[in-house]
């Protein structure tokens, strides 16, 4: 292979279209020839680097305002072309047309070739294509458009460049003259400069960004982004901005101090790529973070690439959760922690509570402060896989006495509803699981939330959730807490009634960590008992002992990635003064991760 | 107007004799991105949009012969390039010198990458495609504007992928001599 054969080639194997044998070829040439390696990776860079470079060198192009009415000529023309053809093709059709005679004798006219005709026989067409320019010059490009919106309140767009973008809730999807999408979520501040740039005093934004408008910037006050051709968000609430990329790559400076509209010198933060952003305190150095861990793997798969622009909702609260996950990892007990576990993460809640449409909400579900237990009432979907499903509202009650706290769901989406204790100005409702933990704000305004657990319709991974939610006053101080618990089950329980029997299906089909339920009616000897201990104890290994304060729920037993690790375990299920054990051996194999019991 | 039904759609609406509702839309849609392409072939803001209106023009006048089994974007690319081939062509023979030029670098353009100016790199990279000659200028948008693949360049411009190969290879190796050293990737 000449070297010249070879560089040629090169492109082809950017592209990935060399056939195996070729790409072979190709490769063992490169690797011996430092003047082909060297073209091969000039090449690289030129795509790699290029396209960035000549959408920020036509950065200033701008759409003329006349220009669909410009482009509107054409259809003039079109016109008198097809009325040329109908000529042609008819003469009956003709005079079917509005404006057959003049059609006619236009088309009579040209046909014969008399040129100075055509000027009077389009003149037969201005009257339809006068109005086409007037409707034409209404519908040009508009500086800020919107493209969709959802829920939207106190909605303020520009008209002209520079202005600004207010949205005092909801969701909005705007669309600049430069192609770059920008979705909203109130409440948010933004001014539009220019096609290229915007600055955010407050709010939560995704951006997608075509290639060719690379070098679009967002700015806060804390934090400048410059898109090298990308999708990322950015969120500024509560002096903390946050920077998240999707897809792609964005370059993330420091903003001046100075004040709003005084923009100083900035400062390279880095450049962030897919998986990584930036978050920033008011007042400290930014921080880059990055998508670590198997939790953050996990929510970031979710919404890489452009998943992230068909939900950006749930892309902007990942992007955060992603962001709390590395604070807490690295820096715990800094402002980039705790002030951000008191900013809403974004997860869409609604006024209503959450039901599905066949199903008319129900009474008397709210939580109850007044009642001596707390209760939260979950939208619950019942029958996973079913068509046509619906949503019973239930009391979850976390009484001793009444033991129906737990409840489980199959949906990913689980309506909250609850009533606000006196004094209380805003609450914070914390989640934890097995696999994932987050936390969201509320005004005193809001009492219902949809929650949703996972990305898919159904779970894909069973858990057990402990749900708290702590109400503040005015100063911060707790003035009430109301807890909860939710099993989510992919089916292999909920389906069928949890039967009290080893040999039941519900013990044997579970995956990854285990869910155990428990319930001392299952036994009319041990119906009477108040709390429940479950012993796990590994073969050859450690044994933990498990007390549970109810007589019936589910146990969320962490075996992956929880220093458990394979093997026989012995289980046992008693109930703290009753007769009676209940025991089961689960296996975990090595070469999988399906349990089984024997 | 994000997926390909969005096109078939707008198309179709061409097809049945459009409107200017469906202009707006065809302009909406596709007019910044090939604004964009003519400006880095034009390198002046009047004759650009010139080339993007009258591009989008033969579009809507030609639009039964569009093929929808094909990229909407490629033909559209096509037309504009075709255009601009014309364009080119009268420009060498009439030798015009224009002065709308693009304007300065904006101030508040960001630094990027290693240091270097983005927008004055940028600049110097546009002004050295525009000195290449037509033919070598459409492969070089196509490919490192456009993002196409080989046979993507080669559909678009109807040549044969040896040829965009070779002309690429003829675009690097003027355009080495044309970019500064410092900007050379």
């Amino acid at each position: 292979m000449t070297c010249e054969t070879c560089q040629l080639a090169c492109y082809d194997l950017l592209d990935r279209s060399l056939c195996e044998k070729d790409e072979r070829d190709v490769l063992a040439h490169i690797e011996r020839c430092p003047q082909c390696r060297a073209f091969l990776e000039e090449e690289g860079a030129r795509m790699r680097t290029w396209p960035r470079l000549l959408g920020i060198a036509a950065r200033e192009a701008a759409l003329p305002p006349d220009a669909a009415e410009r482009v509107a000529h054409a259809l003039e023309v079109s016109h008198v072309k097809g009325a040329l053809r109908l000529s042609k093709g008819g003469w009956a059709r003709i005079f079917q047309r509005n404006h057959h005679w003049t059609a006619l004798a236009s088309s009579l006219l040209v046909l014969a070739g008399i040129g100075g005709a055509v000027l009077w026989k389009t003149g037969t067409g201005m009257t339809e294509v006068c109005l086409n320019r007037t409707a034409a010059c209404e519908s040009s490009v508009p500086a800020v458009m919107l493209v969709s919106q959802k829920n939207v309140k106190g909605l303020d767009l520009p008209e002209t460049l520079p202005g600004t973008l207010r949205l005092e809730s909801g969701e909005i999807v705007v669309r600049l003259q430069t192609g770059v999408e920008l979705t909203l979520i109130g409440p948010a501040d933004v001014e539009v400069r220019n096609g290229l740039r915007v600055a955010m005093e407050r709010g939560r934004l995704l951006a997608n960004v075509p290639h060719w408008a690379s070098g679009f910037t967002v700015r806060t006050r804390d934090l400048e982004v410059c898109d090298l051709g990308t999708v990322f968000s950015v969120a500024r609430e509560d002096d903390v901005s946050d920077v998240f990329v999707f897809k792609g790559r964005v370059q993330v400076s420091e903003s001046g101090c100075g004040d709003w509209g005084l923009e100083t010198t900035v400062a390279e933060v880095g450049i962030c790529q897919a998986g990584e952003g930036v978050r920033a305190v008011s007042g400290e150095r930014p921080a880059k973070i990055a998508t670590d861990g198997p939790e953050a793997g996990k929510l970031f798969g979710s919404v890489q690439g452009g998943l992230a622009v068909r939900d950006p909702a749930k892309a902007l609260a990942t992007a955060t959760r992603i962001a709390d996950l590395w604070a807490e990892r690295y820096m715990p007990g800094s402002n980039l922690v705790a002030k951000k576990m008191r900013i809403g993460n974004g997860i869409l809640f609604q006024n209503k509570a959450w039901v599905r449409a066949s199903v008319p909400e129900q009474e008397g579900n709210n939580m109850n402060r007044a009642s001596a237990a707390a209760v939260l009432t979950a939208a619950v979907m019942m029958g996973v896989g079913t068509t046509g499903a619906t949503s019973v509202p239930i009391q979850i009650e976390t009484s001793p006495g009444f033991s129906r706290h737990w409840h489980t769901v199959f949906t990913n989406e689980v309506g909250l509803k609850w009533e606000w204790c006196a004094g209380a100005t805003h609450a914070e409702l914390d989640i934890r699981g097995m696999n994932a933990s987050f936390a969201t704000n509320f005004a005193g305004v809001t009492s219902n939330y949809l929650w949703r657990a996972f990305t898919t319709s159904s779970p894909s991974v069973e858990d057990v959730y402990d749900l708290h939610l702590t109400f503040y006053n005015g100063s911060d101080a707790v003035v009430g807490t109301l807890t909860s618990r939710l099993a989510v089950m992919t089916a292999a329980f909920g389906k069928s009634a949890v039967i009290p029997s080893t040999a039941a299906s519900g013990w044997t089909k579970v995956r990854n960590d285990v869910v155990i339920p428990y319930d001392a009616t299952w036994a009319a000897a041990t119906a009477n008992a108040a709390s429940s201990r479950l012993v796990i104890a590994k073969v050859g290994g450690s044994t933990q002992t498990n007390a549970m304060p109810d007589a019936a729920g589910y146990y969320g037993w962490k075996l992956k990635n929880s220093g458990w690790g394979y093997g026989t375990f012995n289980l046992a299920l008693t109930f703290p003064g009753m007769a009676g054990e209940w025991d089961a051996t689960v296996t975990r194999p090595v070469d999988g991760i399906m349990i089984r019991v024997r | 107007m994000k997926s390909s039904s969005a096109m078939n759609e707008l198309v179709h609406r061409l097809k049945q004799g459009g409107d200017e509702k469906t202009v707006g839309l065809l302009v909406e849609r596709y007019g910044p991105r090939l604004l964009t392409a003519a400006t880095l072939l034009c390198g002046n803001r009047t004759d650009a949009q010139d080339l993007m209106i009258e591009t989008l023009q033969r579009a809507v006048r030609a639009i039964n012969k569009f093929q929808e089994s094909s990229s909407f974007f490629s033909w559209l690319y096509g037309i504009l390039f075709n255009l601009n081939r014309m364009a080119w062509r009268k420009r060498v023979r009439s030798r015009v010198t224009y002065t709308d030029e693009l304007p300065d670098v904006a101030e508040d353009v960001p630094h990027v990458g290693n240091g270097l100016d983005a927008a004055a790199a940028a600049d110097s990279l546009a002004a050295a495609v525009r000195q290449l000659s037509e033919p070598l200028q459409a492969v070089v948008v196509l490919r490192y504007y456009g993002e196409m693949s080989i046979a993507e360049v080669a559909e678009t411009l109807k040549i044969s992928p040896g040829t965009v190969k070779s002309r690429l290879f003829s675009a690097a190796a003027r355009l080495r001599e044309l970019i500064p050293e410092e900007m050379r990737p």
